[in-house]
């Protein structure tokens, strides 16, 4: 019984693994045929240079013509890759893996900061919302004012709030968490709203029990797993704003360097970090699953 | 009483001394953006705007055009001559120069940059400006302070080539970190900024203390160009230059800041028909496009004036040919740009067999005459460009549609698949000599624009313009070459393969405080002085 119950154990945690890889290697196969077929790829803006000669204007061509079929170029890409060569980005010279390693550090910090604010947003707001949601008037108003708040930052386009942030003073992560918390806080907010119309919270409010107590124990807890998977998603999401957020504040991470690369046609650079934005989501999926199904056992 | 007046008279005298002696301060750093990464520091590998900054920033060069007076000065070369019937230039380097780390500088490095510039696989703008056909030039070091350039063929004011080309160092282990010119790297943050320091050993000085006055100059990589003008509205930019003429206007507007329109650049819109014979475009409309009394009708069509007021807000002028009157001494003064006159555009039309049927202009084989501009997303001035030519043609009873579409898609389109009928581009040119334009203008060229990688020159006045160019291009007398370009000048106005549409103003702007000034219409327009710029007081 115990063995039959660690290989049915083994057998789903090799289909989630293999689902993991499959998805990596479909987002990057997706990538690099959208790339490939995408209007201007294999134009190159130097090719307009007058002072080039025909023969530097052919060379520049010859790059791109060697990534023109997609299927022979993943394969070896794939190929590289395995030996630890992300390839050579075709815009700026230069190999992908020292592109990546100037960048990542600034995307992890900007996202990191992002995310943890948002969430501390979100959080406190949902808290002092429950707090107050029992006392009618304050609790109306504090309801009302943060609907409309978090509703004018969904409508927001991300690009509008990243530029106006920026325009205020304010910073890449800021940008971030103004994007992030308004998706967070919704989300957030109903579950939680749900948690605490539950019975025995209510057993716990005629207890006498402190509001603080009751938020924490009897409501946030109990939605732990969903706030989990609230996780997992945020990190989805936090993957989808960084690019405009950091193109549009030219803060220099990997979101900026993929944005540039878009537009140039880099085949080699968008691969690659489509690849690694691909696994950073699926990861943190796979966690936040984990969690929630350890969570409800 | 009298002891007070004694004082305060005192104390003017003091203050006025001082002002009068101060002379231009040492110190501070200079910001200023670019508007993306330079894909190489490696002077002989600059290939974008950025990168020229930079080297123009760091790099020593034997030779630089004056960017106001547009003459050849004296740099690293104290002299040069031409030798062997123009095939060759001897340098005659100064003396007791050294690079920013201490490293001589010799004839030996300006060989050795040579050599590195015409390595047959560097595909460099700089390094293939150096090919005359397909034969590279040679540096031969006479001694240690002459150097020799030998041209497999004569080659016309090759002096003013090396205004791009930065000495690099033989024999520094820092290789092409050593520098000659006024900076030197000090920090480069990939995507954000890159920090130049003075060059300890910049051999340029003033009042027996080595040059530049500023002690640093900080390249800020700003993309976006409106949070650019807001960070210097901030104050937490020093300079802009390039503006467009909506951000001039309020920058302008603003009497804390140092503004100034430079007058017509080199830099231009124009636009041109494909004629490429094998085009995907249906027979009729090659014909059309291969009308001389068809391109002249559009350009005598549109109203260039209006484009100025209205799209540049005046900071342009009308467009006239391949140079602007900004360039003193190559630029046609016999021109002028094609007038409005709708009249002249009919009668044109008329003789070419186009005739108007209810609103709609028909050919003689009685199809519509439709076509779109393409031009590239994203430039707000050209959009508007495209949208008042097309108001301008309906006029005519043409139907024009306008297609914007982003740089590497366009540039596929009008060098690769050819799928567009009419494009709407801008020109810019980094130098004043026509021998840069060979590649525009040539018939075999990669960049002929219209019709590019001829086998033969398709028309009799193509052939007349390729006759002419390489002429220019060999001869020594540089009355003869300003003759011949003037005719390739009235050859492409009088056929109008290219409406020159306006040449656009060279618009800066510069922190109050920031003296030495001298904006130019070339590039760089306000940095060509770098080391003689200073703040006032301390920064």
């Amino acid at each position: 019984m115990h063995n039959e119950r660690r290989r049915s154990l083994l057998v789903a945690l090799l289909q989630h693994a293999g689902w993991l890889i499959f998805t990596l290697l479909g987002g990057g196969l997706i990538s690099s045929a959208l790339v490939r077929h995408a209007p201007g790829f294999g134009a190159d803006e130097r090719m307009l240079n007058p002072l080039l000669s025909r023969n530097s204007i052919q060379v520049l061509a010859g790059r791109q013509a060697q990534q023109s079929n997609v299927a022979t170029y993943y394969v070896g890409y794939l190929r590289r890759l395995f030996h630890g060569d992300l390839g050579v980005s075709v815009s700026v010279g230069r190999p992908v893996k020292d592109l990546l390693a100037e960048r990542i550090g600034v995307s992890l910090r900007t996202a990191s900061a992002g995310l943890a604010l948002a969430w501390a947003m979100a959080l406190a707001m949902v808290v002092v919302l429950e707090i107050v949601r029992r006392r009618s008037v304050l609790g109306l108003w504090c309801d009302r004012a943060f609907t409309t708040v978090t509703g004018a930052l969904l409508c927001l386009p991300i690009a509008v709030l990243a530029i106006g942030c920026f325009y205020f003073g304010g910073t890449p992560p800021l940008a971030l968490a103004a994007i992030l918390f308004a998706r967070v806080f919704r989300y957030m907010s109903s579950v939680v709203r749900q948690a605490a119309g539950a019975s025995h919270v209510l057993t716990a409010h005629a207890m006498g029990e402190s509001a603080l107590r009751i938020a924490g124990w009897h409501v946030i807890r109990p939605v732990l797993p969903e706030l989990a998977a609230l996780a997992g998603v945020s990190i989805s999401l936090m993957a989808g704003a960084l690019i405009p957020v950091e193109a549009l504040c030219d803060s220099p991470g990997v979101g900026q360097l993929v944005w540039e690369a878009a537009l140039a046609r880099d085949l080699p650079v968008v691969v690659n970090i489509t690849l690694l934005i691909t696994a950073l989501t699926v990861v943190a999926n796979f966690f936040a699953d984990a969690f929630r199904t350890m969570e409800e056992a | 009483m009298r002891c007070s007046s004694l004082v305060l008279t005192l104390l003017s005298l003091a203050v006025f001394s001082v002002a009068g002696v101060s002379g231009p301060r040492w110190g501070g750093e200079l910001r200023i953006s670019i508007h993306s990464e330079p894909r190489s520091l490696n002077p002989s590998l600059v290939d974008d705007d950025p990168g020229e900054t930079y080297r123009y920033l760091t790099g020593g060069v034997l030779v630089r055009v004056n960017r106001v007076t547009q003459e050849l000065e004296p740099e690293l070369a104290a002299s040069w001559t031409a030798e062997e019937a123009g095939r060759a230039i001897v340098f005659h380097l100064r003396q007791g120069v050294c690079f920013s780390d201490g490293t001589p500088f010799s004839a030996e490095d300006v060989a050795y940059t040579m050599q590195v510039l015409t390595q047959p696989g560097l595909h460099s703008p700089t390094g293939d400006t150096f090919r005359v056909g397909s034969r590279p030039v040679r540096a031969s070091v006479i001694d240690k302070h002459t150097v020799k350039i030998l041209f497999p063929e004569p080659a016309a004011d090759a002096a003013r080539l090396f205004d791009q080309v930065a000495i690099l160092s033989k024999q520094s282990p820092l290789k092409e970190n050593a520098v000659l010119g006024p900076f030197r790297l000090a920090e480069h943050k990939p995507g954000a900024y890159i920090r130049l320091e003075r060059n300890p050993n910049y051999w340029k000085t003033e009042g027996g203390r080595r040059l530049p006055y500023l002690d640093a100059v900080r390249l800020e990589i700003q993309q976006n160009r409106e949070i650019e003008l807001l960070r210097f509205e901030r104050g937490e930019l020093d300079l802009l230059s390039g503006i467009d003429p909506q951000q001039f206007d309020r920058v302008a507007a603003n009497s804390k800041l140092w503004s100034r329109d430079v007058g017509p650049s080199l830099e231009g819109e124009l636009m041109w028909f494909n004629m490429r014979p094998s085009a995907p475009l249906p027979d009729f409309e090659k014909r059309w496009f291969s009308s001389r009394n068809f391109r002249l009708a559009i350009s005598h069509a549109i109203r260039r004036d209006d484009l100025s007021r209205i799209v540049y807000r005046g900071h342009a002028q009308a467009g006239i040919g391949p140079f602007s009157p900004a360039n003193r001494f190559w630029f046609d003064t016999k021109l002028a740009a094609h007038q409005f006159d709708l009249h002249l555009a009919q009668e044109l039309l008329a003789g070419a067999g186009f005739r108007k049927e209810g609103a709609m202009l028909k050919d003689s084989g009685g199809h519509a005459v439709e076509f779109s501009i393409l031009t590239n997303s994203g430039n707000r001035s050209r959009e508007r460009a495209a949208a008042m030519i097309q108001e301008d043609l309906a006029a005519l009873g043409m139907r024009i549609n306008v297609v914007t579409q982003d740089f590497p898609a366009l540039i596929q389109r009008i060098t690769q698949n050819f799928q567009y009928e009419a494009c709407l581009l801008g020109l810019i040119n980094v130098d004043l000599d026509p021998d840069s334009q060979m590649n525009i203008w040539l018939s075999s060229a990669a960049d002929h624009p219209w019709n590019p990688n001829q086998p033969a020159p398709a028309t009799a006045w193509e052939a007349e313009i390729d006759r002419l160019m390489q002429a220019q291009a060999t001869s020594l007398d540089r009355g003869k070459r300003k003759a011949d370009f003037d005719r390739v000048q009235e050859i492409v106005w009088d056929q109008a393969p290219m409406l020159y549409l306006v040449n656009t103003d060279a618009l800066v702007a510069a922190s109050p405080r920031l003296r030495n000034l001298s904006p130019s219409v070339l590039r760089p327009q306000l940095l060509w002085n770098i080391d003689q710029l200073y703040f006032e007081g301390s920064k």
